[in-house]
């Protein structure tokens, strides 16, 4: 299954922390670091997968695609094929990209949430339940749909008690 | 009212606030706190936007600063039960975020989960069963089993993909919900949509890691997967699961080869195809054409300049390697071109590839190129080579090493590289081969004199331990070396101080060897090449023993005691009178009267050795160290005893030079056999081969020994002989241990008694007697200390007959080529592996007991019967349509299927959904089961019916059919 999804920016700031397994607070932040001091001191023309034992314990990888500014980070353990992972960043960028049209890390910044929604319509508990990245984009965007609809009540109601 | 209005019009959104963070000038954390006050108060608003803001703003920063939440758990709560689905998500996504086991408001959820994961909106129960796939407890997973339970029969795929998951979640969490539950998720195996599909196959891939046994009887239903046109990921969860499973039930294999060769062939996605080959090399190990294809389709992936395809596929050959080192040989070139690769994985998978591929013909020059590589390289894959070198040649009992000259240059050579994180290893295979292999044993001391004299290496801490080796090596085997002074002198050179004590006294203790030896070797060709002149020099002397005849005694004595391992009282009187007509004699004298030329040159050597470590010795004595200490004291007494009696200071010669030299030689001579005995290994299980005393209860408890301290007189009394003899060994040196003798009489002198039993060593004698003579002490208690007193001949004769008595452990060793302890070697390689079968028992049992959680055993002595078979078999031929639940047709209406499955397809799907009911039911409710056998269901009505407890029980015997 996959443990863990991680986006860190090149500076080792977290941006998406999404694991799925309960982590307490402190070794979420622990587990970052670690993350961060591999992946920094990896060059970008060798492979995507570093074996993370030490981190998240025997017979897990961490498969991770650098992107700009952005490393997504995936924790797998043997149950998933390394190069298949490595496909569903792909998806997972792309999909991205659709949502907020040529995404960077500033919609990242700025849309946590709507990011999690976009990764939560690919994985569920580990597992991946969607691959297509139209659908996931179709998905995503009904659940914004949803939401906003409740968003524009708020703001009338808003703009009602500003007047 | 108008409070929250102005609230919510105020109030900082998550955008200002991930603004603020970008631009703040006062520290992140500061920032993230002052804002922390701000939410603490917004969050407890009554007005829900205000709230939910509050909350998302708090989300964020636990995900991005690791601030704790749990004090807003509560809140999250609340913000779960809001009815606006903006509000509801962010309260979902808050809980999976941040609840954890020990979060205390979980059980006021469930009631909450419940409600939305029936909710009408597909996307709510999106949420609630995400939420509910990271949060679950036992206590959850019990409660909201019935619920996921129907959401695995949604018309919603986007709602049962995710059910089939959570399910599986909660079947970690509470294993009893398996007998509900896990009939339906393998129903699931045949949706008709792909998703739900491809989440179910990824939920029984992660059983299948887990516990591949439970899942061998869902086999048919994963080969009807692999067989049928299928995308991509979905096959590469399938093949997984039949690489998990193929080792487990090599009679699948059969089956399974020609499919996985079929996609072999034609896939063009890399990630399916290496799935296929890690299949194949687990549990296609004897399917020649099989591996063939695999091997060939690796290297293919291998050629390609892709470092993940080179990675993984040095890993996939790393996995073909102990059955299949051909495949291995095949991409030798491209593995010795990984060693040179940038990428750390790569060059540690190829170094491990190379490794395994070592035979004793190749072995030289495979290490001679690793070596080549590791001294190139950066320290850490250096480090990685060169633990790989060792571990390669040692095992076995260094097996692969025909040629131990090389090996020992190889380890001289390892020796040198200052960061090596090995230096134990290498100390212990110095001194392993040392004591093994005899006929290497020159050129180790060698290798070792190279060390020593290598003055910079004292500069690196990480080659200490080599140090020390090396240093063993040139005190035990100095009988090989061509200069021995020139031994000594490396191992007294001023900077040896750098050295940590224990270290320094293997140092000093192989200086006394190196010096014992030297001392022994020079004296000896003295009397050889001086016979003649000592001859007319008996013209004077007519007392004097015939010097030949006096050797020849000694000689013999040697051999005495070589034989015995002790000297008799008797021996030693004799000796003592002997030496009580010692005098000092110059040799320098001597030399004149002789002008023998290597007489002469003799005559200097001792003189710059005994110089040598006067000077060099002497400081130490008052080292902290109470090893280096003694072995200082013990070292300086002695030369300072033989100087005495060879050299004259004050240039007096005294008559009988013979007769001092004489001692000297019988003092040495008898030193040096104590030292000459060969060292052998030791088996690790010696001491258990020592049969325990008749008697003797080895596992009492001790505590209640406390009686017996009232005898602590008689136990003080049958010591004192035993440090009687030390008392001319006390000097000043032994300062620190002055406070003990009054203890005599404390209270805790019974507890002291023990303690000196054990280290008696480094106490004063009790009583002050001296009785030096008789009391020769039991062995134990001997120490090689050194008097500083006027008759140092008499004491050095002492010191040799305790010696000695150490010396008797090492005769029984053995010569041999290399020397094997067989059995001992062996049971420890043994041992280890023993114990690990027994753990990974016990972890697959207890898996099994997760998974299988409560069931009765299941029914082995019905399915393998034949006639039971045969039985079911007609019968499965009347029941055209559909046989159900029934424990016995487990095995026949899989047969039933393979035989008829092409033309009867709907009902393959049936059947197959039977045979997991069976091995559902197939315990407690064998009886009611074996009654429903003889009425036919219509299947979807049973299907529905029979939700009696149901679990997975892995059944091997179910299979012959489907493989038949």
């Amino acid at each position: 299954m996959i443990h863990a999804v991680l986006v860190l920016n090149t500076q080792g700031k977290p941006r998406l922390i999404k694991f799925y397994y309960p982590v307490r607070a402190e070794k979420q932040q622990d587990i970052i670091r670690n993350v961060y001091k591999v992946l920094s001191s990896r060059a970008d023309h060798l492979s995507n997968f570093v074996e993370a034992a030490d981190i998240f314990g025997s017979e897990t990888k961490l498969v991770y695609k650098h992107f700009a500014t952005l490393y997504f980070v995936f924790v797998i353990d043997n149950a998933e094929s390394e190069l298949g992972i490595l496909d569903l960043i792909q998806v997972l960028v792309e999909s991205l990209d659709r949502c907020f049209k040529n995404v960077c890390e500033l919609d990242i910044v700025f849309n946590f949430n709507k990011v999690h929604t976009v990764l939560d319509e690919i994985i569920v508990g580990g597992h991946v339940v969607e691959t297509s990245s139209s659908e996931i984009v179709k998905a995503a965007e009904e659940v914004f749909k949803q939401e906003s609809f409740t968003d524009m009540i708020a703001i009338a109601l808003k703009s009602t008690g500003k007047r | 009212m108008a409070s929250t209005i102005m609230e919510s019009l105020f109030q900082r959104t998550l955008e200002d606030l991930v603004k603020g963070l970008r631009v703040q000038m006062i520290g992140e954390s500061r920032y993230i706190a002052s804002h922390l006050e701000e939410i603490r108060k917004e969050i407890k608003s009554t007005d829900p936007h205000t709230k939910i803001v509050a909350l998302q703003k708090l989300t964020y920063i636990h995900m991005i600063g690791g601030i704790d939440m749990d004090w807003a758990a509560f809140h999250v709560v609340e913000a779960m039960s809001m009815s606006k689905f903006a509000h509801k998500k962010i309260g979902y996504l808050a809980a999976s975020l941040s609840f954890h086991d020990g979060t205390d408001v979980l059980l006021l959820i469930t009631n909450q989960l419940r409600k939305d994961l029936g909710s009408n909106n597909e996307y709510e129960s999106g949420l609630a069963l995400e939420c509910l796939s990271i949060i679950a407890t036992p206590d959850l997973a019990q409660q909201l089993t019935p619920d996921v339970f129907s959401l695995l029969a949604s018309g919603r795929v986007y709602v049962r993909s995710r059910a089939s998951v959570v399910i599986f979640k909660l079947f970690t969490k509470y294993p009893d919900a398996v007998r509900i539950a896990c009939k339906r998720l393998v129903e699931k195996l045949e949706d008709t949509d792909p998703k739900v599909l491809s989440a179910t196959i990824s939920v029984f891939c992660e059983m299948a890691l887990k516990d591949p046994a439970s899942c061998i009887p869902l086999a048919p239903e994963f080969y009807r997967l692999l067989t049928e046109p299928r995308d991509n990921w979905l096959l590469i969860k399938v093949v997984k699961i039949f690489g998990l499973l193929l080792p487990l039930e090599p009679r699948l294999s059969r089956k399974v080869a020609e499919p996985l060769c079929e996609i072999m062939r034609h896939t063009t996605a890399k990630s399916l195809l290496l799935e296929c080959i890690r299949a194949v090399t687990v549990g296609l190990p004897d399917h020649g054409e099989g591996l063939k294809l695999a091997v060939q389709k690796l290297k293919e992936l291998l050629m390609e300049n892709d470092p993940n395809l080179k990675y993984l596929g040095l890993q996939a050959l790393a996995a073909l390697m102990p059955a299949h080192s051909w495949a291995v040989a095949e991409n030798k070139s491209i593995i010795i071109r990984g060693l040179n690769d940038d990428d750390y994985n790569i060059q540690l998978a190829s170094l491990q590839l190379i490794l395994g591929m070592v035979s004793e013909d190749n072995l030289i020059d495979t290490v001679h190129v690793l070596l080549q590589y590791a001294e190139r390289s950066e320290v850490s894959f250096c480090n990685e080579v060169i633990g790989s070198i060792l571990t390669t040649c040692s095992r076995g009992v260094y097996e692969l090493v025909s040629d131990f000259t090389w090996y020992t240059s190889i380890l001289g050579r390892v020796s040198r590289i200052r960061d090596s994180a090995h230096g134990k290893e290498i100390e212990r295979q110095f001194v392993d081969i040392g004591l093994r292999v005899k006929e290497v044993r020159p050129d180790l001391l060698a290798v070792a004199r190279g060390i020593l004299l290598d003055s910079t290496l004292l500069e690196c801490p990480p080659l200490y331990r080599v140090l020390s080796a090396a240093a063993w090596i040139a005190g035990e085997y100095v009988e090989f070396s061509h200069n021995a002074i020139e031994l000594i002198e490396a191992l007294l050179q001023p900077r040896i101080r750098l050295l940590p004590p224990a270290i320094q006294a293997v140092y000093l203790h192989s200086v006394l060897k190196v010096f014992i030896y030297s001392a022994y070797t020079s004296l000896k060709g003295v009397y050889n090449e001086g016979l003649p002149a000592e001859q007319l020099f008996s013209e004077k002397d007519e007392e004097s023993t015939p010097l030949s005849q006096h050797l020849l005694l000694i000689e013999s004595e040697v051999k005495e005691v070589d034989k015995a391992g002790i000297v008799s009282e008797e021996q030693l009187e004799v000796n003592m009178t002997d030496d009580a007509s010692m005098h000092s004699i110059s040799i320098d004298s001597q030399k004149d009267i002789m002008e023998g030329p290597s007489l002469g040159s003799e005559c200097e050597q001792f003189k710059r050795l005994f110089e040598l470590i006067e000077s060099n010795v002497g400081p130490m004595i008052e080292h902290s160290d109470v090893e280096v200490q003694e072995r200082a004291c013990n070292l300086l007494g002695l030369a300072k005893a033989l100087k005495e009696a060879l050299i004259i200071s004050e240039g007096i010669p005294v008559f009988s030079q013979s007769s001092s030299m004489d001692n000297a030689l019988e003092i040495v001579s008898f030193l040096r056999s104590v030292f000459g005995k060969e060292l052998g290994p030791v088996s690790a299980f010696a001491q258990s081969r020592v049969a325990v005393p008749e008697g003797l209860v080895l596992m009492k408890n001790l505590d209640n020994l406390d009686g017996m301290f009232c005898d602590d007189e008689v136990k003080e009394k049958s010591l004192t002989p035993e440090f009687k003899t030390r008392e001319w060994e006390v000097g000043p040196k032994s300062a620190e241990s002055a406070p003990d003798t009054d203890s005599k009489h404390g209270e805790s002198s019974s507890l002291l008694a023990q303690h000196r039993q054990r280290h008696g060593t480094y106490y004063l004698p009790v009583e002050k007697d001296i009785t030096a003579e008789n009391g020769y002490p039991p062995p134990q208690i001997v120490q090689q200390d050194i008097p500083s007193t006027s008759s140092a001949a008499d004491d050095i004769m002492k010191l040799a007959e305790q010696s000695l008595t150490w010396s008797k452990p090492r005769q029984t060793k053995q010569r041999p080529v290399i020397v094997r302890l067989d059995d001992g070697d062996e049971d420890l390689i043994l041992s280890s592996k023993v114990k690990r079968d027994a753990k990974d028992n016990l972890i697959s049992s207890a898996l099994k007991d997760v998974l299988v959680s409560g069931k009765g055993k299941p029914s082995m002595k019905f399915t393998s019967k034949e006639d039971g078979k045969s039985l079911f078999r007609s019968q499965q031929h009347d029941h055209n349509a559909v046989v159900e639940v029934n424990s016995n047709v487990s095995v026949n209406s899989e047969e039933a299927t393979k035989k008829s499955g092409k033309r009867h397809g709907k009902h393959r799907h049936k059947t197959r959904s039977t045979s997991m009911s069976i091995k559902d039911t197939a315990g407690p409710c064998l009886n009611q089961s074996q009654g429903d056998s003889h009425n036919s269901h219509s299947g979807q009505k049973s299907r529905h019916k029979s939700r009696t407890p149901t679990a997975i029980i892995p059944q091997p015997d179910v299979i012959p059919d489907f493989l038949s």
